[in-house]
């Protein structure tokens, strides 16, 4: 997550720095789902969790690079369900209307960048955990690559939805299974009955999902042939109130799910406000079309100066 | 979850179908959670029914 899109790119077309150099000496947070030498990852659980022996590879390429580890920031449950208020730390805040949920999972590190506490932090999507954080906390959210403005037509919408459900659960019980047994009753209740919920899936159900994915992401392929990025929506609406979360009563508002599917890479613009909260778009673009995502993340930015 | 689309629901799972299958994978969830479960499961077996037949 970089504060500024726009001022990272003049620094480095005006030579006032090498792209090594922006990471020299640049704080940053990790998400707590990732290992940090020393530190228990605990993925915002009372699950147990020992100390971690070496750091995750992102970590260790970023301080490589001369950027400075700070320590972890708050995560929903295993990067999966939240907020939640039965878990050993209570959810990260939204720092522009705090009775807002800061979307997930990469809650503490988009509200880290946002309220300044460093430039740059560690998130992982599972869904819409980089956008949507990001966006609610306006500040720009990597998720993958891709960049300019097109019309048109995506594929199966509900398939594509439908699939990345069945991967993400089945996956997620698989990963959880062995401490399920020993620990459940440790689980956040939202994530517990998630899992619960999962369990109507088999290892059929996933191998199905899977066998799909080849195709899903040549019909993405196609959707996209001669754009260089496609603009859609990122968030519908505003963040919803903790209370309407906690009830059930908030809607979905994101359109991530296609992406993290197929894999196309995707970035999060903040493009205005809508009773006085962020909103975002989203980019997407072909495999390894990242820069051009900026140029298109940079042009809105521009606009919104 | 991202998108409970009614178009991928599995109405005919039971509250009791989805217990049993929660403590296969070790949980015993209690009724409250089971009633609480019960529409993402739905959700989650109508998106598999989906991709099978797609």
């Amino acid at each position: 997550m970089i504060p500024s899109v726009a001022e990272a790119g003049r620094r480095l077309r005006a030579g006032e720095t090498a792209a090594e150099e922006l990471r020299a000496g640049i704080p940053f947070l990790v998400k707590d789902v990732m290992d940090m030498t020393g530190l228990a990852t605990t993925c915002g659980s009372a699950v147990p969790a020992r100390a971690a022996s070496r750091d995750a590879a992102c970590v260790a390429r970023l301080a490589a690079a001369g950027a400075v580890p700070l320590g972890k920031a708050a995560t929903y449950e295993f990067a999966m369900t939240g907020p939640a208020f039965d878990l050993p730390e209570p959810p990260a805040v939204n720092p522009h209307d705090a009775s807002r949920i800061t979307g997930g999972s990469s809650s503490g590190p988009a509200v880290a960048v946002a309220a300044g506490l460093c430039r740059v932090a560690l998130g992982t999507a599972t869904s819409g955990s980089v956008r949507d954080p990001a966006a609610h906390a306006a500040v720009e959210g990597l998720a993958r690559a891709g960049a300019e403005v097109a019309e048109v037509e995506w594929p199966d919408y509900a398939l594509l939805v439908a699939a990345g459900a069945v991967v993400l659960h089945a996956e997620a019980l698989e990963a959880h299974r062995g401490r399920l047994r020993e620990h459940g009753t440790l689980y956040g209740a939202g994530l517990r009955r998630r899992l619960a919920a999962s369990a109507v899936l088999g290892p059929a159900h996933l191998a199905a999902a899977r066998a799909l994915m080849p195709r899903l992401r040549r019909e993405m392929d196609a959707a996209m042939a001669g754009c260089e990025a496609v603009v859609t929506a990122g968030l519908l609406a505003p963040a919803p109130t903790v209370e309407a979360c906690l009830s059930g009563g908030a809607a979905a508002a994101a359109r991530h799910v296609p992406f993290n599917v197929t894999g196309h890479p995707a970035l999060a613009v903040p493009c205005g406000r809508v009773r006085g909260l962020p909103v975002a778009l989203q980019a997407v673009g072909p495999w390894g079309a990242e820069g051009a995502l900026f140029r298109v993340g940079e042009a809105v930015e521009a606009q919104g100066r | 979850m991202a998108d409970r689309s009614g178009e991928n629901r599995e109405e005919g799972l039971t509250a009791e179908d989805l217990r049993r299958a929660a403590l296969r994978v070790g949980l015993a969830p209690g009724d409250e959670d089971v009633a609480e479960a019960l529409s993402a499961a739905r959700f989650l077996l109508g998106a598999a029914r989906r991709v099978e037949r797609a």
